[in-house]
């Protein structure tokens, strides 16, 4: 058998963050009561359709089309997309099918220390639809209920060209779709909330050459952990299916995350005829070389730029590049904590070790957290005058996450500054000495391993707080001479 | 080109109404009428000029990202026959 | 009193002098429709909602407020949204719907002080002018009950009972039932008046238009509903000309042209035809010059307007599913319950519109319908203004026939219908039209059709102003011999 290669393009909507809903005024607050973010203009009633265009919404999709590298087109326009379906209050849902808001972009993405491009087909703006809620489970239920407070949020859709050759390319895909939406601060991109949803078209094909069957289009990836198993599994049913001689057959198949296979759908997604047509109400507005201008200078730093101005200025090693550059917040809050205590390195290692540790175990945003960059510049200070040791600032780093107190504060309320007094300690030294013979005749009988302990007998006499420097000097001069 | 009863069929399934054949029957028979009119104007060669989509060319406007009030959920449902306190009901739908 | 007699800018007046007279024209009111119900008119008529009004007018009135429609009792067709009040398009499937809102001109007729007299009978949904799809059955001509009048809110004028209404025209519909009800219908250009709050079934050539029996009626009721609107996309931006004041030109020159296979309409009616010639003949007196030029597409414009029309329908009325509001079928699955609502909410003749609409827009016929449609239109539209640069006016009869006779409900129409012949183009195109009336040697009316510029709406207003002034004046049926 020939080598056989994945062929997978994505579809992702985002919905953007704006404060108001696509065509109308009504709030796009997540959580509220059902139907009441709604008004006749979302709701589809009659005599109440005609929409306005919500220019934020225009200027945030401009903005991610930018980002991505797209040509933009040269005029604002919208489409009807016709269909029936109980989420969908007009009828029809307002997109861009002719004319696209950008079209023939790229993003980079890191994998295996290589830069790959996925080609981006288009980024298009639209409206969400509506959901269906089920009254006790969904084969109990005698009827299905409708909330429309989504109907009509701006949502983006960003196609891929069909590039990406693997699950975790895919996944990388995503991961630096999400960073750089988050950068634009155009959209908050949470798949386990849906602002953010993925399906895949994914097929096999002999290498470089003709696909071995259909495509099939792979919905109902809700993390970026179901969209790599999804592929994953998709991929491998598909191969199956041509290794015992089948053909892959052209349908939307559902990600069930907790079997961990896919299955295929019935009907509704049928490929319908949609009969889009340009939306009377919607005259064509030219998009202006100004305006596009005006746009683009209020682009951020992007994760790509920010990634390669890392290795340069700080000279930090590509692990710790990518992994702060990939969040906005965090990126951010380390270039802070520079202007406070200049050593890209280490607090670099503070980001990503201490801090990260501790966000990740309370699953908490870096916005969110108590600590902020002016104090853990200053406790890094404090390391750096040798007022606390290293291993007391990690205990006095986790009480600063858990109460926000300032680090010198807690240092001082519960007296961890550092032993460097060379005669206090070598009071403590001399009586660890006294107490532990058996580990001095070890030591002078050449195991080495004994001073270890000695070393910790002074430190736990300190309850951590000799200067661990200062100790060794004192113990390797007392026990040598 | 000429038209079948079976797209007639089609169309009144996508547009959701059902239809007796005897209009079936009549619709085709409109439905080809105005399509060879249409044809007699071939010649003319429109393919080369831009469709007209919309009323007039006056550019579309653009609305500033403002809260406006939505209607109070009493006025949402009151013209639903069909609804509880909050949603709107429609015959139970399985997806997958 | 013979109230309408009196313009209504005067009757304004004395109603802000003496509130007291809208008890008067209360009565009035209650009397001819009496006199006028076997015409089925209306669809709304609500003494108890009038009274309401007018108490509320006359608190507007004592706080001193200027309303230029004082007391002037006006209509609005039943696809024109008003809160509270039932607007039923002429459909059962909207039998039941109360919109939470009002739309903007009932805002606006509000605002001047109008009386809004009841909601008028229409075509379903006001598609086409027939007469034969109203779920409350055809409103009957004034003039003979045995044919149509096309829309409830031209006869509710040609009966004298209204001074003005207020209706969709999409494809011609309010020009067409004017000229059936013999009456003057006017649509404003293309965006002239806010469409919010109108269910309309094309929105790329949909206008509200106005109906009445005098220029000066026609001119102050503009000038309230028109303006720009930021709740409506399509709304025209800029300010609103005083409509009122173009009446007072009259020294205008009128050049006006009339394309010279004008009587090619299918089904053209003799007399129609004599009436038109005639009336051409009479117009070409001192300030007017009437000149015949040829024109390649116009006489093409209603088959495009047919496919737009009908393509754009199913769109917009798509949102018909039994959900949020309307009839509602009952169906096991989603999709039953969609086909059962919209199958026993709609007339046949609707669904057959609506399946034409879906056929025409389909992948398939995308490109030999819709968009040849669409491309026609631009031809046509280009046509129209390259013959406005040159011409003040283009004149052509309003309908190629008087008012059709009645018709059963069975009786299919054509898609195609030659009574939009003359009205199509001006919609294609958005340019402002107004139809005038004529009497025919039949003794019913027909109607001069001109069209005027994109935003000229006041050389249409000045050209009526001038066949009124001629005396080509009208006696209307006496609303007590109506029976």
């Amino acid at each position: 058998m020939p080598e056989m290669e994945t062929v997978v393009g994505l579809e992702v909507h985002v919905e953007l963050i704006t404060g108001t809903k696509l065509f109308c005024g009504c709030s796009t607050a997540f959580g509220a009561d059902p139907n009441t973010n709604v008004c006749p203009v979302c709701l589809g009633l009659p005599g109440g359709t005609l929409p306005v265009l919500n220019k934020r919404a225009a200027e945030f999709t401009i903005k991610a089309a930018q980002a991505l590298n797209c040509k933009i087109s040269e005029m604002l326009t919208f489409d009807r997309k016709n269909y029936f379906y109980a989420d969908l209050p007009k009828g029809y849902q307002i997109s861009q099918f002719f004319y696209p808001m950008g079209t023939n972009g790229d993003v980079e993405i890191n994998i295996d220390g290589e830069t790959k491009r996925i080609g981006i087909q288009q980024i298009h703006l639209e409206e969400d639809t509506g959901k269906l809620l089920h009254i006790g489970t969904i084969i109990s239920s005698p009827s299905s209920r409708v909330d429309f407070n989504r109907a009509g949020v701006p949502l983006i859709e960003i196609v891929t060209k069909p590039d990406i050759r693997s699950a975790e390319e895919a996944r990388l895909f995503l991961q630096r779709l999400r960073s750089i939406l988050r950068y634009l601060e155009i959209s908050d991109c949470k798949m386990e909330e849906g602002s953010m949803r993925c399906d895949a078209n994914i097929s096999i094909r002999v290498k470089g050459g003709d696909n071995l069957g259909d495509k099939t289009e792979l919905k109902n990836m809700n993390s970026f952990r179901s969209v790599y198993k999804g592929i994953e599994f998709e991929v491998a049913r598909q191969k199956q299916v041509i290794k015992e001689g089948g053909m892959v057959a052209p349908e939307t198949r559902h990600w069930d995350e907790s079997k961990g296979i896919t299955k295929a759908m019935r009907s509704k997604f049928v490929s319908a005829d949609y009969r889009c047509f340009p939306d009377p109400n919607l005259p064509p507005l030219d998009i202006t070389k100004e305006w596009l201008e005006t746009i683009k200078a209020e682009l951020p730093e992007l994760p790509a730029a920010r990634f390669k101005r890392f290795l340069l200025e700080y000279q930090l090693p590509v692990y710790d590049a990518e992994v702060l550059t990939n969040s906005k917040e965090l990126s951010d809050f380390y270039e802070v904590t520079l202007t406070y205590f200049n050593d890209p390195k280490t607090v670099s290692n503070w980001v990503m070790g201490e801090l990260l540790r501790l966000l990740n175990a309370a699953s908490l945003e870096i916005e969110k957290c108590n600590i902020r960059p002016e104090a853990l510049a200053k406790l890094l200070k404090m390391i750096d005058k040798n007022t606390i040791s290293g291993k007391i600032a990690k205990t006095v780093f986790e009480e600063m996450f858990e109460s926000g107190e300032d680090p010198e504060v807690i240092v001082k309320q519960r007296g961890l500054v550092q032993i460097s007094d060379e005669n206090a300690l070598e009071d403590i030294i001399f009586q660890v000495l006294e107490n532990n013979p058996k580990s001095v005749e070890d030591y002078h009988k050449g195991k080495k391993k004994a001073m270890g302990h000695l070393v910790g007998q002074v430190m736990k006499e300190t309850k951590g707080k000799a200067n661990p420097q200062k100790v060794n000097e004192i113990l390797k001069n007392k026990l040598d001479n | 080109m000429k038209i079948s009863n079976s797209e007639i069929g089609n169309a009144a399934w996508d547009a959701r109404v059902k239809l007796t054949p005897g209009e079936v029957e009549h619709l085709l028979d409109c439905s080809q009428k105005i399509l060879q009119e249409l044809n007699l104007v071939q010649k003319d060669n429109l393919d080369s000029i831009k469709a007209t989509f919309f009323g007039h060319e006056q550019p579309g406007s653009l609305r500033e990202d403002i809260i406006t009030d939505s209607l109070p959920l009493a006025k949402v449902l009151a013209n639903s026959l069909y609804a509880d306190e909050f949603c709107f009901h429609v015959p139970k739908i399985i997806e997958e | 009193m013979d109230f309408y007699k009196i313009p209504s800018q005067k009757l304004a007046g004395q109603v802000r002098e003496d509130p007291a007279l809208l008890d008067e024209i209360f009565a009035m009111l209650s009397h001819f429709h009496n006199e006028v119900e076997d015409l089925n008119i209306f669809i709304l008529f609500d003494p108890e909602n009038i009274q309401k009004e007018m108490t509320f007018l006359k608190e507007k009135i004592a706080k001193g407020k200027s309303l230029s429609l004082a007391g002037v009792p006006v209509s609005l067709e039943d696809n024109i949204c008003t809160e509270n009040i039932a607007t039923t398009c002429g459909s059962k499937m909207l039998s039941t719907y109360k919109p939470p809102f009002n739309s903007w001109a009932s805002e606006k007729l509000q605002e001047a002080g109008a009386i809004l007299a009841g909601k008028t009978n229409l075509e379903e949904f006001g598609v086409g002018c027939r007469g034969n799809s109203s779920f409350y059955g055809a409103a009957k001509n004034p003039w003979d009950q045995q044919r149509i009048a096309g829309k409830g809110a031209a006869a509710a004028v040609s009966t004298l009972m209204l001074p003005l209404s207020i209706a969709t025209d999409t494809i011609g519909e309010l020009r067409q039932a004017a000229s059936y009800c013999g009456v003057i219908g006017f649509r404003p250009t293309y965006g002239r008046v806010s469409r919010r709050g109108v269910i309309e079934y094309a929105s790329s050539m949909a206008q509200l238009g106005i109906i009445s029996r005098k220029t000066s009626d026609l001119a102050a009721a503009l000038e309230i509903i028109s303006g720009p609107d930021p709740q409506d996309p399509t709304s025209l931006k800029g300010e609103v000309p005083s409509y009122r004041a173009s009446l007072q030109n009259e020294e205008k020159v009128f050049k006006i042209a009339v394309p010279d296979n004008w009587d090619q309409a299918p089904g053209m009616e003799k007399d129609v035809k004599e009436c038109f010639l005639e009336q051409l003949h009479n117009l070409t007196a001192g300030r007017v010059q009437v000149e015949y030029i040829p024109l390649r597409y116009f006489h093409k414009a209603y088959l495009a307007a047919a496919v737009i029309s009908a393509a754009e329908a199913f769109s917009n009325l798509a949102n018909y599913d039994g959900v949020r509001f309307g009839y509602r079928g009952e169906g096991k699955s989603l999709q039953d319950m969609y086909i059962k609502s919209r199958s026993e909410g709609f007339s046949s003749k609707l669904k057959q519109f609506l399946t034409f609409g879906a056929l025409v827009s389909s992948g398939k016929h995308y490109e030999d319908y819709f968009l040849k449609s669409q491309r026609m239109r631009t031809r046509i539209k280009n046509e129209l203004a390259d013959c406005l640069e040159r011409y003040d006016l283009l004149l052509t009869p309003t309908t190629p026939f008087t008012a059709p006779l009645a018709k059963p409900d069975t009786e299919p129409d054509q898609l195609a219908d030659p009574a939009l012949f003359y009205t199509a183009a001006a919609s294609l195109a958005g340019l402002p039209a107004l139809t005038f009336p004529l009497y025919t040697s039949v003794k019913r009316p027909a109607g001069l059709q001109f069209m005027g510029k994109a935003g000229d709406e006041a050389s249409l207003l000045q050209i009526s102003a001038l066949l009124e002034e001629r005396g080509i004046s009208l006696s209307f049926p006496n609303p007590g011999s109506i029976k």
